[in-house]
């Protein structure tokens, strides 16, 4: 029986650090933007789908198309924040407007995607091999190497925020970007610094899940939603609880699914989003923000 | 061809009552509601489940149906009196999601994705609306009830509470207005309208499935009043219009499916962006002013 959990537990773990690297690349950008993005997870389709593109049909290696998608994505992320996000700074209802026409430019990436690559299902085609077993967990290469890539990633970026003056002018934006700028940070570049980190995470999360589970056009809208679920775990803005979040999240989903029909996975994440949202709205983690949440 | 215009008269009918119900909530009492398509499926199914299985008639089963959806909206009104702003945009969304996946996956009593076929149209005395241009008629008429209804509503210090709550919520309270209640009617009774356009939509067109009840579809209705113009019934109206319209000339093209999918929706997203832009540059909000 605990080998079950175990497994469930373990399988709850790599798809908790996709939505660990969602979440946490979420709350970092909503430290500075203060909006729900939800064209954050356009971010994410679209690296998948460019990656596999660069890689499947032009034939790019692996290590030339991943770093080259990675770069190209929060390059149209930047593209967007200018054309459409700045322009609204300063509109009555801001959040609202904001995530509406975030809402808006996701479907628009969306579509460009269904538009290019149709609503079939796209696979990279690595051969099906029964995983390595490790004290009774079963876990394949691509999942170790998922998490592996995470948890990399996740000590380069508690590293850049903790240990070097770039993160220390990144939280400082984020806590208050009037008294940063009045020691000197430049706002407007750590701004955009923390946008590309931000949609690079996204980015890097859609390229490892089409590793594991296969591309379509849709899949961007559970995996925001259920990052942004995570952000809300944790407490939104906190980036290492957002991590944690992410993970939880994986394994509630994992176990739930174990109890449940599995067509109920993504209700789960739901149901939990809107119980954090009423009993406990500032998360587990209590991040302090500085407008009420609750009326 | 005159049942295809027919048909988008009708439809333009159906996503009218859909857009005013939500311009109620967001527009006028200012409540972020991401998830209206729930309110709109939950009409749709509850509407034709009642027809099919216990064979009431289409008057009965568009009103009942109309009130269970306002009991969903009753608790769905908990969230919008606890939550604010975003918190609530993500909380109604998730409630959309959950709904959705519900009528996804409850085999046992909506056929999950099968869909329920069969639904019948309405029948008023011995007449049976199986024309379009019955059908048309008929949900013009709704349609016009509905709008006298919102009217009046809104018209009615009811409105005027609403605008003020949505502007500034603590200055409401503050003039002793419980605006508790107030969202919460505000809240039911966008839910009401939502399920009778709902049921309209089953018995028009006999067949419903859960990938009508998406999020997107949400998005969609969301889109309208923007475009349309939040607060403002005649925009919902125009909105409507201008979204049903808009994509059908794509019809023309003979492009597969998807494409006329991803093309619709590029269509929609393009709009509500744009739309959005135009209205938050000051330049034009002063020339809107004038008129």
């Amino acid at each position: 029986m605990i080998d079950i959990y175990l497994q469930l537990i373990v399988n709850g773990i790599i798809i908790g650090s996709i939505y660990a690297l969602i979440a946490s690349g979420f709350s970092l950008v909503y430290n500075i933007q203060r909006f729900i993005n939800i064209a954050h997870g356009g971010m994410y389709v679209v690296s998948a789908f460019l990656a596999y593109y660069l890689i499947k049909k032009l034939g790019f290696s692996f290590l030339l198309g991943i770093p080259l998608t990675l770069l190209l994505c929060p390059t149209i992320g930047i593209i967007i924040d200018f054309l459409v996000y700045r322009r609204l700074e300063n509109s009555p209802d801001r959040e609202s407007i904001l995530m509406i026409v975030s809402f808006g430019v996701f479907i628009l990436l969306q579509s460009i995607v269904l538009l290019y690559f149709g609503g079939d299902i796209y696979s990279y085609g690595f051969p099906a091999k029964i995983g390595y077993n490790l004290f009774g967990v079963y876990i394949t290469k691509i999942q170790l190497i998922i998490i592996a890539v995470t948890v990399i990633v996740f000590i380069l970026l508690h590293l850049l925020l903790m240990k070097t003056k770039l993160g220390m002018a990144m939280r400082g934006v984020a806590d208050d970007n009037i008294i940063a700028s009045t020691l000197g940070v430049n706002v407007a570049f750590i701004k955009t610094v923390t946008f590309v980190i931000g949609t690079f995470l996204a980015g890097l999360a859609g390229i490892l899940i089409s590793f594991e589970q296969n591309l379509e056009y849709s899949m961007g809208l559970m995996a925001v939603l259920k990052g942004i679920t995570a952000s809300i775990i944790a407490g939104i803005g906190n980036v290492p609880g957002a991590i944690f979040g992410g993970l939880l999240l994986g394994i509630a989903e994992n176990i739930g699914i174990f109890y449940l029909p599995s067509g109920y996975k993504d209700a789960i994440a739901f149901v939990i989003l809107i119980l954090f949202l009423f009993a406990k709205p500032h998360g587990l983690f209590g991040f302090k923000s500085r407008e009420e949440i609750a009326g | 061809m005159e049942g295809y215009i027919l048909h988008l008269f009708i439809m333009i009918g159906i996503y009218i009552i859909l857009a005013m119900s939500l311009n109620l909530a967001m527009g006028y009492a200012g409540l972020a509601n991401f998830g209206h398509a729930a309110f709109y499926g939950i009409g749709a199914y509850s509407s034709a489940l009642l027809s099919i299985n216990l064979g009431l008639s289409f008057w009965i089963t568009i009103f009942v149906s109309g009130f269970f959806t306002c009991i969903i909206g009753l608790i769905l009104s908990l969230s919008a009196i606890r939550l604010r702003g975003d918190y609530l945009a993500l909380a109604t969304l998730g409630f959309g999601i959950i709904v959705h996946n519900i009528l996804l996956n409850w085999t046992s009593l909506t056929r999950g994705p099968l869909g329920i076929p069969g639904i019948p149209r309405p029948v008023f005395f011995e007449l049976k609306f199986n024309s379009p241009l019955s059908v048309c008629i008929l949900v013009a008429f709704f349609v016009l009830i509905s709008y006298i209804i919102f009217r009046r509503l809104l018209s009615a210090p009811f409105g005027r509470i609403l605008k003020a709550l949505k502007q500034d919520e603590i200055a409401t309270l503050s003039i002793g207005k419980n605006v508790q209640s107030y969202k919460i009617v505000a809240l039911v009774t966008s839910a009401f309208f939502a399920g009778i356009a709902g049921s309209l939509y089953a018995h028009y067109i006999t067949f419903i499935d859960p990938s009508s009840f998406t999020i997107m579809e949400s998005m969609l209705i969301i889109s309208m009043i923007i475009v349309g113009g939040l607060g403002s019934i005649h925009g919902s109206i125009l909105g409507a219009a201008i979204l049903i319209l808009l994509p059908e000339p794509l019809r023309f093209f003979h492009f597969s499916p998807s494409v006329i999918g991803a093309l619709r929706q590029i269509i929609y997203s393009v709009l509500l962006i744009l739309i959005i832009l135009i209205r938050a540059n000051p330049v034009l909000r002063w020339r809107r002013r004038l008129w």
